[in-house]
């Protein structure tokens, strides 16, 4: 049984974007077990994690607490942030569950820039990612050592990864289309990193 | 050489030592370097400064005064500018998670009286007797879970002063605990008395630093 979670912290993001997204990937999966972590349950439609009380994360950061023990689930995991458009079957891309796996940034692939010692952004993007529950405890684990730290360094949890040499891999390119990045792309999913993401445009 | 300047030349060779290893080893954290400068920034030395304005004119009438803890002191600045105003035989300990605080501290002002401990700041605090401090300064509380800030300002006996910063900077990822104002920063404090309560606007990034004196 596979674990299908969703992090919603602070505004930026509706009770809309879980329950439309929950209902697309019912689709594909319809007997996975889905999740919400949240501080703000009202009108999610999916069953609620609640946000740890500590530490007190914001935004993004607080994904990297599904690594943690304290996350109630087990198995399978498959993580989707809320500004992603499921178009169709994505599970023939998603099928790997040991160690950690996420996106390929194909935009920045090849680009010299993400080769600088110092440049911090990376070619991985944390907007779908898929692990075993109780198997990735050292990256939230680390995060805690340091994490004020890790928050002024890293804009986001994708740089902590590659920078904090997080082992990882990538999922088979083709899994995503991304909006922002003017490539139109045939791909399952298609996701909105960096702009807005407004639910009339959706396809459900 | 007055000690802004000290503190100046002193970043500026840990940069260059930074940089100068990480020629010779990818693991060296360059990231460091743009800490540091940040750390000796404006707005850091004008917080700091004002705190430390304000503090100064009642260090003399704080009983017994022997030992100030300085939580999440990152670099160490405070306790440089405070060390301008104190006999050597007061000690100040600067608290701080961060391991390397301690290393890039001494880096930036090594001085006999002002120690770096590597610790959380409740675990700390908690590690000693409520009498060991006779002030307790806490710079950072933007950045501390709220229960832990009332835990460090009641770990104290009833003459301890404290001291303690905030802001409604809100914009940074790792200010979790902000006040919106000055008036909520001194209720959520709970004093039973207040000495001093200001705000000091920061205008290059459009936000106000919240200093509030008690016990």
């Amino acid at each position: 049984m596979i674990n299908i979670i969703f992090v919603k912290h602070g505004d930026k993001y509706s009770a809309e974007h879980v329950n439309t997204l929950y209902k697309q990937l019912l689709t594909y999966y319809p007997t996975a077990n889905y999740y919400c972590y949240t501080e703000d349950p009202e009108g999610v439609g999916v069953p609620i994690i609640p946000i740890l009380k500590k530490p007190s994360l914001r935004k993004w950061w607080n994904k990297l607490a599904l690594f943690s023990e304290a996350m109630p689930f087990k198995g399978k995991c498959l993580y989707f942030d809320l500004d992603m458009d499921i178009i169709s079957d994505p599970t023939s891309f998603i099928n790997n569950f040991k160690g950690l796996t996420i996106l390929e940034a194909y935009w920045k692939v090849g680009n010299p820039k993400y080769d600088i010692l110092h440049a911090y952004d990376v070619t991985i993007n944390s907007s779908v990612i898929t692990w075993t529950a109780g198997e990735q405890t050292h990256i939230w684990k680390h995060f805690l050592t340091n994490q004020d730290y890790f928050m002024r360094k890293y804009k986001g949890i994708d740089r902590f990864i590659v920078h904090e040499n997080m082992s990882h891999k990538t999922f088979a390119d083709g899994l995503i289309n991304s909006i922002a990045n003017e490539q139109n792309r045939i791909a399952p999913i298609n996701m909105y990193n960096g702009i807005d993401y407004e639910l009339q445009n959706k396809t459900i | 050489m007055n000690y802004k300047t000290k503190l100046y030349k002193n970043g500026l060779n840990a940069i260059e030592n930074i940089y100068k290893r990480s020629m010779h080893n990818p693991d060296v954290d360059l990231f460091r370097s743009f800490d540091i400068i940040n750390s000796l920034n404006d707005n850091q030395m004008a917080s700091k400064e004002h705190l430390t304005k304000v503090i100064a004119p009642i260090l003399n009438d704080i009983k017994n005064l022997k030992d100030i803890a300085i939580l999440g002191s990152w670099y160490g600045l405070l306790g440089v500018m405070l060390r301008q105003h104190l006999n050597d035989d007061i000690h100040i300990s600067n608290i701080d998670s961060d391991p390397s605080a301690e290393k890039i501290g001494k880096l930036l002002f090594d001085h006999k009286s002002n120690k770096f401990y590597t610790d959380d700041a409740v675990d700390h605090m908690f590690s000693q007797g409520k009498n060991k401090y006779q002030l307790i300064i806490n710079t950072s509380c933007e950045h501390m879970e709220q229960d832990d800030v009332l835990l460090m300002r009641h770990r104290k006996n009833n003459d301890t002063v404290i001291c303690f910063q905030s802001n409604n900077y809100f914009a940074i990822d790792g200010h979790i605990n902000c006040s919106n104002s000055l008036e909520e920063f001194v209720d959520s404090l709970n004093l039973s008395t207040v000495l001093h309560a200001s705000a000091l606007r920061i205008e290059a990034n459009d936000y106000e630093r919240y200093t509030v004196i008690g016990s």
